[in-house]
């Protein structure tokens, strides 16, 4: 109740300038009673003393002639008024005339007035002792005083009202009208405060004042809104080509731990590379790519030191299938801190990959036999010969040419051939171990190249003999009719008979050439006697 | 010029006449007093008693209220003059215990009634003395 009265500043205000005048008026009061308590009472003394002095002749004469009817008459006048107790006259001897009764205890407040004689200023002759009637008086200042006292109470009272009804209705009721206006504002509305008095003193400058910073807390949130409005907007459309780039996307520490990645990046790599990614034991990215974690960190270092990105494929292969992804690896600067983060953006590449395999298949193969066509045979085998430089390591090269084909072809059509020439090739493909290399060289010749026998002429003279053996076996052709092939076989060992392909082609042709002259279905060595006398 | 010169003279001796003029209080030739003090003259004219300590009683005459003489007596008793005097009296006459002196005409009926009342004092010119009456003293 106390603080519901308190809380309003009106209310404050009416009972602290109450209080202040209680305070003020109650200390005036007492001084102004005490003051004019004072002045009237020396007001009433003096009074008595100038009756006093006003029959002091007449009083002087009665004494001088000892008069009592005259002293009556002055002792009745002054005993007349209501100011005077006790009046008496007399003489240095005698009482010439009394009245009322004096009081000892208040001896020191009777007013004595020496009388000399009406002739001789320097003879005492008498006394005039009047008793002034103080308790009358007392009661007449005090009279006087309170009235002073409750003029100046009403007086205050009055004022206070005055000042109370002035400053409700000069200022706190505007303020409270603007302060209970803007009490109902919501910021960055379009209300405004309404002053009730349309004023230009400081409370119109107040409201007109407030109004302005409305209006700039609207304009200001307005300009706010719509700037994050369009960076929501600007956001959203970032995240959605985050979200649905086909490439993944990812930001990598540059320990290689993963921070952010996209749904994109997550399919790319899996759920189960994703669970080591992002559990509480985080792996780094290159870390968990096992067959590829060289690479991946020595591109990320490169990243690191490098200002422009680093582009590489990488395979991330599973049981159930090979996925080709390349990878574009940059560094980026991160705002927070100075450590720098890696972006790493991955393109799924395995459909071009694998078709860049295919067209690579199909331009090094034979389309008939599937064995390797004259160009990419050669090429496989100088690569494995430039591997060999500085090495200890044989090669033996043999030229195949099959004899008793083109009667085959003649008899029996191109489609025979075809089979004859399919069948040999299976045959020798199983016949020789997987890295060997085997060329289809011309129409009924094939280029067998063996790598690394331990003793290279045993070795090549058993690989010969066992295909001199599997070409001789029948093939059957669509109409159930067998033809019998054989072959002649000549041989060139690297680095014996030469560290050039082509020289060392030469010389099986030329040993091949040799053999078939000679027998047919068997095999030879290339021997530079021999073919000097052939070419010779 | 003799009757200027006689007017002058007249009009001088006015002056020295009046400029020495003596008052004295007197009484009757018979009256055995010590002599009076100025303060007992006017303790007797002005009514406050009429008898002396001795017991002697004595009754103050006064001259005519408009004489000169009674102008200078009570100027040279009192500092006061006619009308102040009469004002005093005209207090007292209420009550009518103190009464002012009797008043006679002339000197020459003051020093007559001197001569035959013991109990009588008056005041004259010095001028007008004669043996009948004594001065008592002299007002200054």
């Amino acid at each position: 109740m106390w603080n519901k009265i308190t809380q309003r500043i009106s209310n404050r205000l009416a009972l602290l300038l109450t209080l202040v005048a209680v305070v003020v008026v109650s200390i005036n009061a007492a001084l102004i009673f005490s003051r004019s308590y004072q002045l009237e009472l020396m007001q009433s003394r003096h009074n008595v003393i100038q009756l006093v002095e006003a029959v002091s002749n007449t009083a002087a004469i009665s004494v001088y002639v000892r008069d009592t009817v005259l002293g009556n008459e002055v002792v009745d006048g002054l005993k007349g008024s209501d100011l005077i107790s006790a009046v008496a006259l007399r003489t240095n001897t005698e009482s010439i005339a009394k009245k009322g009764e004096f009081l000892d205890s208040k001896n020191n407040d009777w007013i004595r007035y020496s009388l000399y004689s009406p002739f001789d200023k320097d003879e005492l002759t008498g006394m005039l002792l009047v008793q002034s009637n103080d308790e009358l008086i007392a009661s007449y200042a005090n009279k006087a005083a309170m009235q002073y006292v409750l003029f100046m109470a009403i007086h205050s009272v009055i004022l206070i009202l005055a000042v109370i009804f002035l400053l409700n209705y000069q200022l706190i009721k505007p303020v409270k009208s603007i302060a209970s206006s803007l009490h109902q504002i919501i910021p960055g509305s379009s209300q405004r405060v309404h002053s009730q008095m349309n004023n230009n003193d400081e409370i119109g400058m107040l409201a007109a004042d407030i109004n302005q910073l409305l209006t700039s807390i609207e304009t200001t949130l307005n300009r706010e809104r719509s700037l994050r409005e369009d960076v929501e907007n600007l956001e959203r459309r970032f995240r959605s080509i985050f979200e649905q780039a086909s490439g993944g996307i990812a930001l990598l520490d540059h320990n290689g731990f993963l921070k952010v990645h996209n749904p994109s990046f997550a399919n790319m790599l899996g759920n189960e590379r994703m669970q080591r990614l992002t559990s509480t034991e985080k792996e780094s990215l290159a870390v968990i790519l096992e067959s590829e974690t060289h690479v991946l960190k020595n591109a990320i270092a490169q990243a690191l030191n490098t200002d422009g990105p680093i582009s590489l494929d990488i395979k991330l292969g599973d049981e159930t299938e090979i996925r080709w992804v390349h990878c574009l690896i940059a560094k980026m600067q991160d705002d927070s801190n100075n450590t720098p983060l890696l972006q790493i953006i991955m393109q799924d590449v395995s459909e071009r990959r694998f078709r860049e395999q295919s067209f690579r298949v199909q331009a090094e193969l034979d389309p008939l036999t599937g064995l390797f066509n004259r160009r990419a045979g050669k090429e496989k085998i100088q690569q494995l010969l430039d591997k060999a430089i500085g090495t200890s390591e044989y090669y033996a090269l043999l030229m195949l040419d099959l004899d008793n084909f083109k009667p085959v072809n003649d008899n029996f059509g191109h489609d025979a051939g075809d089979k004859v020439l399919k069948t040999v090739a299976e045959n020798l493909l199983n016949t020789v171990r997987n890295d060997d290399v085997i060329i289809r060289w011309g129409g009924d010749e094939f280029l067998i190249f063996i790598k690394n026998p331990n003793q290279a002429e045993f070795d090549a003279s058993r690989v010969a003999e066992k295909l001199l053996k599997i070409i001789q076996v029948p093939i059957a052709l669509d109409n159930d009719k067998n033809v019998y092939i054989g072959s002649s076989i000549g041989i060139a060992i690297y680095p014996d008979h030469g560290f050039d392909l082509d020289l060392l082609i030469q010389r099986a042709d030329e040993a091949m050439y040799q053999i078939k002259s000679e027998t047919k279905d068997g095999f030879a060595f290339y021997n530079e006697a021999t073919s000097e006398k052939i070419v010779g | 010029m003799k009757v200027l010169s006689t007017l002058l003279f007249v009009f001088m001796m006015s002056v020295i006449h009046s400029a020495n003029a003596e008052l004295v209080v007197i009484c009757n030739k018979d009256l055995d007093i010590q002599g009076l003090t100025k303060k007992q003259i006017i303790d007797i004219y002005m009514g406050r008693y009429s008898v002396l300590p001795n017991g002697h009683k004595l009754i103050p005459l006064d001259q005519n209220a408009d004489s000169n003489a009674r102008k200078q007596f009570y100027a040279k008793l009192v500092d006061k003059n006619i009308s102040e005097i009469n004002a005093y009296w005209a207090r007292l006459l209420f009550s009518g215990r103190a009464m002012p002196p009797r008043t006679v005409k002339t000197e020459r009926e003051v020093i007559d009634i001197i001569s035959k009342d013991s109990s009588v004092i008056g005041y004259v010119d010095a001028s007008v003395l004669t043996d009948k009456v004594k001065v008592i003293t002299s007002v200054e």
